[in-house]
């Protein structure tokens, strides 16, 4: 198919009737969770992925991306208003965009982000139209050999890059994998940690692990959170929304930065998705400013490069989940669980057998965008009024979404009993310290490793310098060796520092 | 709908007298079905699930009760009334192979269910990556016999129909494979294709666009009939391979004991449903036909195949522990 006639049919497929509709739910609904501090696209995700399973695939899709889009721009409003992130990725935007609201131009910042995060999206997207099929093609050479060390990679990138704290990321994500291991093992059919449940035989089910640990926990959490309303009531006006002339020009070049570095560590198996790219992407534009000490205080290049990062990550991040079939981030793990689950396998034959699902995709996003766009600037207003939706609602809803979403997968009671389960453990867990996005990437990627392990030792009878020999494998496994020793050094590096520092 | 339930109790009338049969059905129908939506199993209940509820104006409800091998739901089926109200959509998995692969299985397999009729059937092919050294099943079966072993085959999993029917061919033909474990069809064909893997045995339908674009080439089929979509493929059968006849298949079932008028009455639905053009149009979609049979030929091939398959495990050594 070429490129033209895939837009083509990427057109006819996004503008039908039930693809825009399904992609105007999606976007609405990332901006609702987006704004709502307590809970995240993760959580929004995860409570309408059963609700997908009943959608034709591409249409679900839309929905899910749709969501996770959506929340990219959503997440920055909070940040603003109240200095409370509403989405992880949104985190660094609370830097200069709370500062600005303080010094009254909360409108601008608002504005910025918004344009920013529609500049970020556009150039993943069409990174993602002209990349995709070239890596498709390369990817139906790839080996289980080459698999393995890709998402070896990606395992390692997840648990290493958590902000500071490598060593519980590496635990989350063992730990990750240690429910990954339930169920029947793919190469020899046994059973593992069953304890002769028929309904653990396939395992736990994603949805479950994905409620459980950004759902029940992020509920049960947030009950004991104290409540922030908008530091400006009634601030934001139509005419404060206009930014100035400078702050656009001093938006340009932080928004191509961002765009760039997003798209980048979008790619990247593993790398942490929006929150990990608008962390690089503050830190690349505090670096190559001229005047660093205005960052904190309400510098523009502080919210437009990582608003662009962030929304650009959340698109590229397609790339490898639809192309290679290997989830970046703990979203793309769900988005490639509901794949699967309508009998989809991403991965290199996708775009060949199921055109109209990546074109659809890849045109809704752009689709979605501009909704977005329209959605946002005239309606600024009501997302300011949701964050003060009165929790006694919201979380009693939330967790009733969560025991009909989980019941509604398999129809099965056994299902809400263990996310009621796993979610307690999942709030202690959190509680200790654990990060839950890089335990879904190992809940989803260990399978998937062992299996390919496996079966590269199967295949080579038993020679493990098959990962060495393949220069794909060794490429990625290189890379991943070199990332552990970065870290570690890192590490010792800040150790002798605080040492030094204490003496 | 008033004139349907007369018929339909004209119908039951008409084959015997048993009491319970006379208004069957007068209430919602039940298809459980092993599987997650998605894939033929489910296309298969639905379908049927449609067509009975058009021609008898009852609520027929699909349910998916994936997991556990099929254990799940094979085991709600084994619990619910003989009424005719709860059915299952079989497949090889959980009526043929499961009985023999595990040592012990919640429901049985034999005793639990009795067969309506098989729905839809999808052919199973063997193909070889192109830079195979062999393109004919000639030369695959005579340099499978040179260096035994050392052939590998991909399947879609420990105990699925393409892990069985390589092993039933090797076992027929003398030969043995290496078996690589992929998870699902569409990998296992995928393998084929990337020359990870030299040889495959999987439908029809998850092959074809490798067969177009020239990755694999085809060696035979699995079927005891050559197939519709590539009658220049010989049979197993035809090439020297003895006894050898499988396919993905699906089959409605009952609990054992259910009166006989309501299972002929199923069955005599299920023929009428298979027999519009519409539902072979939407299964030829996923790469399946209408597959409709007598009860007495479907329970005959369960056998047939239930046998088989033990001794396939047997052989083979292959267990799920």
């Amino acid at each position: 198919m070429s490129f033209a006639d895939g837009l083509l049919l990427g057109f006819e497929t996004a503008l039908s009737a039930q693809n825009l509709l399904y992609c105007l739910l999606g976007v609405t609904v990332g901006m609702v969770v987006g704004v709502l501090p307590g809970i995240g696209h993760l959580t929004a995700i995860s409570l309408l992925l059963p609700l997908t399973f009943h959608a034709p695939v591409t249409a679900g899709l839309v929905m899910l991306a749709g969501i996770y889009y959506g929340a990219q721009y959503g997440g920055s409003i909070a940040s603003i208003m109240v200095n409370l992130p509403g989405t992880a990725s949104s985190a660094v935007i609370c830097l200069d965009g709370y500062p600005m609201t303080k010094q009254g131009r909360a409108g601008a910042a608002l504005i910025i982000t918004t344009l920013a995060s529609f500049f970020g999206s556009l150039v993943a997207i069409m990174l993602l139209v002209a990349l995709s099929p070239p890596l498709a093609r390369a990817a139906l050479s790839f080996h289980s050999a080459d698999y393995f060390a890709m998402m070896a990679l990606g395992l390692v990138a997840a648990g290493t890059l958590i902000q500071g704290r490598p060593l519980i990321g590496v635990a989350s994500v063992a730990l990750g994998l240690v429910f990954g291991i339930i169920g029947t093992d793919t190469s020899s059919g046994a059973l593992r940690f069953t304890f002769g449940a028929p309904q653990l035989f396939d395992g736990i089910n994603i949805v479950v692990v994905a409620m459980a640990f950004f759902g029940v926990s992020e509920v049960i959490s947030s009950i004991g959170r104290p409540r922030v309303g908008p530091a400006v009531n009634g601030a934001v006006t139509l005419r404060s929304l206009m930014p100035t002339r400078a702050d656009l020009r001093e938006s340009w070049w932080p928004m191509v930065r961002g765009a760039g570095v997003g798209s980048g560590v979008g790619i990247l198996p593993g790398a942490g998705g929006g929150s990990m790219a608008a962390f690089m992407a503050y830190a690349v534009e505090k670096r190559v400013s001229r005047t660093p000490e205005r960052f904190g205080s309400g510098a523009v290049a502080g919210i437009s490069a990582p608003e662009a990062a962030n929304n650009a990550a959340a698109q590229a991040a397609f790339i490898p989940t639809l192309t290679l079939g290997i989830p970046g981030d703990a979203i793309m793990a769900l988005i490639l669980g509901a794949l699967l689950v309508h009998g989809v396998t991403p991965g290199p034959t996708v775009l060949a057998e199921q055109p109209e699902l990546f074109w659809g995709l890849a045109v809704s996003f752009l689709i979605g965008n501009l909704m977005l766009l329209v959605l946002n600037i005239p309606l600024m207003q009501v997302w300011v009024k949701l964050l003060q939706i009165p929790p006694r609602y919201l979380f009693p809803a939330i967790t009733l979404f969560i025991a009909i979403g989980c019941y509604s997968v398999a129809n099965a009671p056994f299902d809400v009993l263990m996310v009621a389960g796993l979610g307690m453990a999942a709030y202690v867990l959190l509680a200790l310290g654990f990060e839950p996005a890089p335990l879904l990437l190992g809940y989803v990627l260990g399978p998937l490793i062992e299996e390919n392990f496996r079966r590269a030792m199967l295949l080579s009878r038993g020679d493990a310098m098959v990962f060495v020999e393949r220069p794909i494998s060794a490429a990625f496994l290189a890379a991943a060796v070199a990332l552990v020793v970065w870290v570690a050094l890192g590490a010792r590096r800040e150790r002798t520092l605080r040492a030094k520092g204490e003496t | 709908m008033k004139k349907s339930m007369i018929l339909a109790a004209a119908l039951a009338a008409m084959t015997a007298g048993h009491a319970a049969a006379q208004n069957y059905p007068e209430r919602a129908i039940t298809i459980l079905v092993p599987f997650a939506p998605g894939g033929v199993v489910d296309l298969a209940s639905r379908t049927i699930g449609e067509g009975l509820s058009k021609k008898w104006g009852v609520e027929v409800i699909v349910e998916n009760r994936a997991g556990g091998s099929g254990f799940i739901a094979a085991t709600a089926l084994a619990q619910s009334a003989p009424d005719g109200y709860t059915l299952f959509m079989g497949e090889a998995g959980t009526m043929t192979i499961n009985p023999s692969l595990f040592d012990q299985t919640p429901y049985d397999a034999e005793a639990d269910f009795t067969p309506i009729s098989t729905v839809t059937d999808t052919p199973l092919i063997l193909v070889a990556n192109k830079e195979a050294p062999f393109s004919t099943m000639e030369d695959f079966l005579a340099a499978a016999k040179a260096q035994p072993g050392m052939i590998t085959y991909s399947s879609a999993g420990v105990g699925t129909l393409n892990h069985l029917a390589p092993e039933w061919m090797a076992l027929e033909a003398g030969i043995t494979l290496q078996h690589i474990p992929y998870k699902g069809g569409r990998p296992a064909a995928t393998a084929v294709a990337s020359g990870e893997v030299d040889v495959s045995v999987v439908s029809y339908s998850s092959t074809k666009p490798f067969i177009d674009s020239g990755d694999v080439v085809v060696l035979s089929t699995a079927s005891g009939q050559r197939i519709a979509p590539s009658p220049e493929t010989p049979t197993m059968q035809e090439a020297g391979v003895p006894n050898v006849d499988t396919s993905q298949w699906t089959g409605l079932m009952g609990r054992a004991g259910t009166p006989e008028p309501i299972l002929d009455q199923l069955n005599a639905a299920v023929q009428e449903v298979l027999a519009d053009p519409a539902v072979a149009a939407r299964l030829s979609e996923a790469g399946a036909a209408p597959f409709p049979s007598s009860r007495a030929d479907f329970q005959a091939m369960l056998e047939r195949l239930r046998g088989q398959f033990a001794t396939i495990i047997e052989t083979a050594d292959i267990t799920p522990q």
